[in-house]
């Protein structure tokens, strides 16, 4: 039988039971025979639930017209921002990153902006999230570069400019996947681990600013982590042969 | 001296060296990107905005580096390997 | 510190649940919305430039009308001006034309009163020398001046010339009867001796039967009369032909006035 414990989640992170890092792996809420929901899965849970409830309520009643709902024109001033950031970064036209970078950065910013809630504990403070997403733009590398140039030319790029730096070329892309997600990991741990220290020593004010500091810092990184992940998915392209 | 007040002593000197050495560098590009970025807004007032966007931009990635000695520090201080190490034993 | 591999797992689901339902609900829907916007836009755009369009064309074509109506204004004025003034010379020609015919008639008519000036001076001139001779030769005449111009006529009679004479006599012999005028009763003695001078001169008849009138017209001297024909000697004759002299000079010094 579930054992639910969601009083776990009410914690204040890293000041009441003063326990290591990895500790949002390690608070289990809903328990189930050796399976464990814990709280990084369940507040990543509210933080898909909130992103997909806003896209409802704003696409419910989509306007095709002039008259737009505030909600409809914040949502759609974002996603063209993104589409244009994406497009323009990437140089491809067809609104193919647009996806992965609106559903990164959505996910990095919600999470981020919820740091505000005292008792929220970010998942994209915990190493498995963050690396989650590094390795879902992992996989968006070949499946876009296949897309784009084909097996030969996704390939090809590992040999360049000679075969020798192929084992180099593997591990400067899979660490600069790996280096992705620990920054988003180390700033998010950063921000959170600042303002548990502060409020430990004063609790009242004090921690707010460096919490607010901590928002603007969350919405970079939540445009960061989608900007590198175009760069990333869009580097190898379908090689334009110059005309002689 | 046993080896908890080895592993401990040299773990917070570690991670002190490791925060103050490793923030240098970043903290001196930093210094750039920004005196950089406020000269170009200086010259051309009319492209602040992006000019302001890039080097928020920048400043994240460079303060990356930071992070990564950050991230050690934190590594070393609460998720000590050998401590546990030495408590197993 | 470390990557459980369950939640690992977990969030890489949850990730990608995440991008579908993202793509459901959130950028392709809006994209079509703002695709759609941007359309109706542009459509809005293209119909507000034909509009602008057709603003223009109607405008071009008002401007146009307008400065057809100008011009037409135009022509209409000039012609009427023109008309104005050809009217205008043509009631001044007529006005002139009036005035002259009526300087005309007024000259005409002061000519013809001058005239009738003229000629009233003049019968007045005439008939005043007329009774003033008339008068003055009425008194002058008496028996003796008589007798004297019976001696004129009868020298007259003899140096008559001799186709007056025929002619008399042939209107003599159709009538058979001589008239003779005077102005005072003659004595029978000068009638006698007028009688046989006539006789002689003119070749009459014996049984020529002499027939006496008495004229005061005549003033003085006679006249003798066969039918039409007429041999005279008289003042009343010479008063004439002074009168028409006189009448004749008078004209002529009017006209020249």
């Amino acid at each position: 039988m579930p054992q639910f414990n969601f009083a776990n989640w009410l914690d204040l992170p890293y000041v009441e039971k003063n326990i290591g890092l990895e500790s949002y792996d390690a608070i289990k809420l809903i328990s189930f025979d050796g399976w464990a929901v814990n709280v990084t899965i369940f507040n990543s849970w509210i933080v898909m639930a909130i992103i997909v409830f806003v896209s409802w309520l704003a696409t419910r009643h989509l306007s095709y017209g002039k008259q737009v709902s505030k909600l409809q024109t914040a949502l759609e001033a974002l996603v063209l921002w993104l589409q244009n950031e994406a497009n323009e970064t990437s140089g491809s036209r067809n609104n193919q990153y647009l996806g992965m970078a609106l559903g990164l950065f959505s996910f990095i910013l919600v999470a981020n902006l919820l740091t505000f809630i005292p008792w929220f504990k970010p998942p994209t403070a915990s190493l498995s999230t963050t690396m989650a997403l590094a390795l879902v733009v992992f996989l968006a590398i070949p499946y876009f570069s296949i897309q784009n140039a084909g097996v030969k030319g996704y390939l090809r790029k590992f040999v360049e400019p000679i075969p020798l730096m192929l084992p180099m070329n593997v591990f400067s892309e899979c660490f600069s996947i790996f280096a992705m997600g620990l920054r988003l990991f180390g700033n998010m741990l950063s921000g959170v681990m600042f303002g548990a220290i502060l409020s430990a020593f004063i609790p009242f004010v004090a921690p707010l600013t460096m919490q607010t500091l901590g928002l603007l810092t969350g919405t970079i990184q939540a445009y960061i982590f989608a900007l590198l992940a175009v760069v990333y998915t869009s580097a190898v392209k379908e090689e334009i042969k110059p005309e002689i | 001296m046993d080896a908890y007040a080895i592993i401990g002593a040299a773990s917070v000197i570690g991670a002190c060296l490791c925060m103050g050495i490793g923030s240098i560098g970043s903290s001196l590009g930093e210094g750039q990107a920004a005196a950089s970025a406020l000269q170009a807004m200086a010259q051309q007032p009319d492209e602040a905005s992006r000019i302001r966007s890039t080097m928020f931009v920048s400043l994240a990635m460079i303060e990356t580096t930071a992070l990564y000695s950050l991230l050690i520090a934190f590594l070393i201080l609460y998720a000590n390997p050998f401590w546990n190490y030495a408590v197993n034993q | 510190m470390g990557i459980d591999l369950f939640t690992l797992t977990a969030q890489v689901i949850n990730l990608i649940i995440l991008l579908f339902l993202l793509r459901k609900f959130l950028y392709v829907p809006v994209l079509k919305a703002v695709e759609a916007r941007q359309k109706l836009i542009a459509d809005e755009l293209i119909s507000a430039e034909q509009a602008r369009a057709s603003a223009q064309k109607e405008e071009a074509k008002c401007v146009a009308k307008l400065r057809e109506i100008e011009t037409q204004k135009q022509a209409v004025l000039d012609k009427v001006q023109k008309e104005a003034q050809q009217l205008a010379v043509k009631l001044s020609e007529e006005a002139q034309v009036q005035y002259k015919q009526s300087q005309q008639k007024l000259n005409e008519k002061l000519k013809a009163e001058h005239r009738n000036f003229d000629v009233s001076v003049q019968s007045l001139v005439v008939k005043y020398f007329e009774q003033f001779a008339d008068s003055a030769l009425k008194q002058i005449a008496d028996a003796d001046l008589n007798v004297l111009a019976v001696h004129r006529f009868m020298q007259k009679l003899t140096t008559l010339p001799e186709n007056e004479k025929k002619s008399f006599a042939a209107t003599y012999r159709a009538n058979n009867i001589i008239i003779i005028k005077s102005a005072k009763v003659l004595p029978d003695e000068m009638k006698e001796n007028l009688e046989n001078v006539l006789k002689q001169e003119l070749k009459l008849k014996n049984s020529t039967i002499f027939e006496y009138k008495i004229s005061e017209e005549l003033i003085c001297g006679l006249s003798v009369a066969a039918g039409e024909q007429m041999i005279s000697w008289n003042l009343q004759s010479y008063l004439k032909e002074f009168r028409n002299n006189l009448n004749n000079e008078v004209v002529k010094i009017l006209n020249r006035g």
